[in-house]
């Protein structure tokens, strides 16, 4: 060891030329440790044993139901949906192209390009398998879904002004007979 | 030393040619696992690179590179390191030279087959113990090979005490037995698969006391140990603090194995294991920290080193990443910061810190350290080696930065709840997409690393072509058995002298943990809501998770929703453990390239998870999932399911003896329904059918994917 620091707290041990320091231990380090150790004691006991933190179930309880509290909110303070309405919006060129990309974007999948029908029925034919087929039908069964038929319920997942653009936007594919349109499905409703 | 004076001298030949060995097979796995890892990277960046070959698919691709990195790069590189330096710390040539290279042949052998079989989809899926049960047999031989010759080795030793290092090492070779051998309790069903005689939070909870132990046993431990070798040999400079040397020793053997649990935070695990881990994550970050003051601070006094001499760049650049990870550690294992962070690239990232920065750059430094010393040769180039470490640098940071990005960007986004109660990106393909282009920059990042390494082979073969032909052996004289002398000693000076005592109680220090965090989930009834109990998966269910388990799916996709709002407002009811009870192997997973499948039964009509599996994009616009085509015309192995339900039977699963007896036709009636409903639609869309459709894989895999979420008796 070439160094010239005599007063370093050098040990006699030596392992293949390897020599030991024994500084104490820096005091910042040292309280680090304690410090981590008494939270964590202060932590399980607060949590685990006295059982004065809530529990991570009860803990997802009161932010669920913070959330269903803005859910509710939201819903009460949203324009209830009716046949006039939304025919009113059928007029609106503006509504109708919305409806048109959201219906591209998250429908087109199941329902084909065209709404001509692939994995889900066939949106052009004037049968409907859940609906009568008017608008607000149409508009509820996309909030609600059918999700034991694969059906998803897009409440939550679309905005609600958004839905009912959509909903409007199939009303107006009415009879537009694509080309391979799935056969119909369900009841006829004229 | 005062022995050295008196009694009989010995000449003692160091066995350097297995050094060698390893050397050279760290330096080949090394390039190997960094391509493989870099071919996964491109995959997520750019679907298409998975080929639409199963083989190459990402899922399997990853448990390669990650086995590869771990065991075939570090491991060889650790035993290198350990044969090298254990010698000379113990002036000793390796207790047996047929041991030795038993341990080295037998390790790559392991390695061939691990490169060999997890391509072909053969995997128990537990991350990093993928390696089915006749390699993890091999594995267990080798280890103890391995463990022989290093325990023969200290027995002979003819230094009287033990160095830090070979403390490390101790714990090493000791809590990796018992983690591989615990975590790999399995029942064969197949020349090439089993099922883990633990089943859901049980499985869960020893592969993580396992995966993170991998961490601490295989990628700190005893690279602390090289680290204590390397640095001052490299440098010239005493060690700091021989009393940090212990305090942080011990702290970290005892402390390290109780943080498994953190992998855990907001599951289904009962809170109080998650809360030990979480606070035991806590506790480690001083002793973590010792060791980066220790290997810091010896460098005291010849900073000018840094400047000067690539190896103790890439030496204390590794300790400096090892503290940065051992920082962000203890962080993520925060519950909040936990439900942020996990599932995401994040800790991607975090892991690479440390793999790249800590284990790789150590490694690289040794290398160089190594190669002219065994060799006898000067380095061809130091210009070279500095090249090497700033491009390797650049790599590690572009890697880090942008993974820390991604990870960050994609936790917002899954958290975002808008005023209205709704999740504010409720499609999580966009969660994805967004995070594409940083997917390209860590590519990028990897690419320069691997760079540098190149520049590091070229440099060490110039290096040992233009060494002398004669081979250079490094021996010592040496008292024989200095050890023998009159102990003055006390205190942990006097327990370093004594190997058996150290080994046990290094042992004692991992049991105590690992018992009392394991043993009260072996009862896992105990947990179990009588309430809330589920049914088992019928056979043909079995048979496609069976596939989802051989695809790797388990690397994209969580089953584990959390207890955490927005988790729950996006996949639905938090998971409970009754839901995984009979999961042999749990797939609760660890990243979430893709949504959580825990609920996805019955989401979808069967055709949409046909057309889906066939190529994702035709129902999802900009996903980045691998399409998987031969499922379509691959056969369900439906023979074997006797077989596999007499094994769950045993096990405790509770099926009839007749579903035992006839699970394969049971199977097939099942397969028969689907297919023909699947048919049905297929033909309504307009689609073709394939052949034989009852018989293939995918719907078996369909059939499981639906009943996903679906067997809650009081749903
Ligand atoms: C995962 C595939 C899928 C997606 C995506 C999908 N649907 Fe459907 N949809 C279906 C299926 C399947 C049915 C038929 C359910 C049944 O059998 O009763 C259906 C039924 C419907 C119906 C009722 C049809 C009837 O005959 O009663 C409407 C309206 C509808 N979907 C609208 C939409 C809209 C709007 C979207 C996009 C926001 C959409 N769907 C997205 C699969 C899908
Ligand atoms: C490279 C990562 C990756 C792998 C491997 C992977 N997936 Fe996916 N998966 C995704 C991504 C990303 C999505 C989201 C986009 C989409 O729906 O395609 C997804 C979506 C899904 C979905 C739709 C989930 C939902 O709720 O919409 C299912 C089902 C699925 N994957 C099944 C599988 C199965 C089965 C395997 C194994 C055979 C697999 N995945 C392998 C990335 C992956």
């Amino acid at each position: 060891m070439s160094q010239d620091n005599s007063n370093e707290p050098l040990l006699n041990h030596e392992y293949d030329g390897i020599r030991e320091l024994d500084y104490p231990l820096p005091a910042w380090w040292l309280a680090t440790f304690f410090a981590t150790i008494i939270f964590a004691f202060i932590y399980y006991i607060h949590y685990e044993v006295s059982k004065a933190g809530p529990s991570s179930q009860q803990e997802l309880e009161m932010n669920l139901a913070e959330v269903q509290a803005l859910q509710q909110k939201a819903q009460d303070a949203a324009p209830k949906v009716s046949e006039d309405t939304l025919k009113g919006l059928m007029a609106d060129n503006g509504a109708l192209e919305a409806g048109k990309a959201e219906f591209l974007a998250k429908c087109a999948a199941c329902h084909g390009q065209m709404g001509e029908g692939l994995i889900g029925p066939n949106l052009t034919d004037n049968a409907w398998k859940n609906t009568d087929g008017t608008l607000v039908g149409i508009h509820n069964i996309i909030v609600q879904g059918v999700t034991d038929k694969g059906m998803p319920a897009w409440k939550g997942l679309i905005d609600e002004a958004l839905i009912q653009k959509v909903a409007v936007y199939i009303g107006s594919l009415k009879g537009s007979t694509p080309p391979n349109g799935k056969p119909a499905e369900g009841q006829v409703y004229e | 030393m005062s022995e050295a004076q008196h009694g009989r001298f010995l000449n003692e030949v160091y066995d350097d040619r297995v050094v060698k060995a390893f050397v050279l097979a760290t330096i080949t796995w090394g390039l190997i696992a960094f391509t493989v890892g870099l071919i996964a990277a491109l995959q997520l960046a750019y679907w298409p690179l998975n080929l639409n070959l199963e083989w190459l698919t990402f899922g399997r691709i990853r448990p390669l590179h990650t086995n590869a990195a771990i065991f075939a790069f570090a491991g060889n590189a650790i035993f290198a390191g350990i044969y090298h330096s254990s010698q000379r710390l113990l002036k000793k040539r390796m207790f047996n030279d047929f041991l030795s290279w038993t341990h080295f042949w037998g390790w790559q052998t392991i390695i061939v087959a691990a490169a060999i079989t997890l391509p072909l989809g053969f995997t128990q899926s537990k991350e990093y113990a993928e390696l089915e049960w006749p390699i993890d047999i091999a594995i267990t031989v080798i280890w103890v090979v391995f463990a022989v010759n290093f325990f023969g080795t200290l027995i002979q030793r003819r230094e009287k005490h033990m160095y830090v290092a070979i403390w490390f090492y101790i714990s090493t070779i000791i809590t990796v037995a018992v983690l591989h051998i615990v975590n790999s309790l399995e029942i064969p069903v197949g020349m090439l698969q089993s099922y883990p005689i633990w089943a859901g939070i049980q499985d869960a909870l020893v592969q993580w006391w396992y995966g993170h132990n991998a961490v601490a046993f295989f990628l700190t431990t005893p690279f602390l140990g090289l680290m204590y070798y390397y640095i001052p040999k490299a440098s010239g400079r005493p060690i700091y603090s021989y009393r940090l040397s212990i305090i942080h020793f011990w702290a970290l053997v005892f402390i390290y194995i109780w943080a498994g649990p953190h992998h855990l935070l907001n599951t289904a695990l009962p809170d109080w294991a998650q809360t030990l881990g979480m606070v035991f994550s806590l506790m480690l970050w001083a002793p973590s920290w010792g060791g980066m003051i220790n290997g810091l601070l010896t460098l005291r006094g010849a900073w000018h080193l840094l400047r000067t001499v690539p190896i103790i760049k890439f030496l204390i650049v590794a300790v400096t990443f090892y503290g940065m990870s051992t920082f962000e550690g203890p962080l993520l294992s925060i519950k909040s910061v936990s439900s942020l962070a996990h599932y995401t690239d994040w800790i991607i990232g975090h892991v690479h810190g440390g793999a790249l920065g800590w284990n790789g750059f150590l490694t690289i430094g040794m290398l160089y350290y190594l190669v002219p010393k065994l060799w006898n040769r000067k380095l061809y180039s130091v210009k070279l080696a500095t090249t090497h470490f700033w491009t390797g640098f650049t790599g590690v940071l572009l890697y880090y930065i942008s993974m820390w990005a991604a990870g960050i960007t994609q936790g917002l986004m899954w958290q975002a709840i808008d005023s209205k109660g709704q999740l504010v990106y409720p499609d999580f393909v966009q969660t994805v997409t967004e995070i594409v282009p940083l997917y390209w920059v860590r590519a990028t990042g990897g690419l320069l690393f691997i760079t540098g390494f190149c520049m590091m082979i070229f440099n060490l073969w110039k290096t040992i072509q233009a060494a002398p032909k004669e081979e250079f052996v490094e021996h010592v004289t040496e008292p024989i058995h200095p050890k023998d002398g009159v102990s003055l000693d006390n205190g942990h000076r006097k327990l370093e002298g004594m190997v058996v005592v150290f080994s046990v109680l290094a042992f004692l220090a991992i049991a105590v943990g690992s018992v009392i965090e394991i043993y009260p989930t072996l009862s896992i009834h105990k947990y179990i809501d009588n309430q809330a109990m589920v049914e088992p998966w019928t056979p043909l269910e079995q048979a496609g998770r069976d596939i989802y388990v051989k695809e790797g799916c388990y690397n994209c996709h969580s089953q584990m929703i959390r207890k955490l709002p927005f988790d729950v407002l996006r996949f639905g009811k938090s998971s409970t453990i009754e839901e995984s009870m009979y999961d042999r192997p749990f797939q609760w997973g660890s990243k979430r390239t893709g949504p959580d499948l825990a609920r996805v039964g019955g989401k979808y009509p069967h055709l949409w998870h046909f057309r889906h599996m066939n190529n994702p994009r035709a129902m999802v616009d900009g996903s980045i999932m691998p399409s998987y085509p031969w499922l379509e015309h691959k056969k369900t192995d439906f023979y074997s399911l006797r077989k596999k339900f007499s094994v769950m039977q045993m096990l405790g699963v509770p099926y009839s003896n007749e579903t035992v007896a006839d699970a394969d036709k049971i199977a097939e009636e099942q397969a028969k329904t689907l297919a023909t409903a699947l048919s049905e639609e297929i033909k309504a869309s307009g689609g073709a059918i394939p052949q034989n459709l009852e018989q293939m894989q995918i719907v078996a895999l369909i059939a499981y994917l639906q009943s996903l979420g679906q067997k809650g008796i009081n749903k």
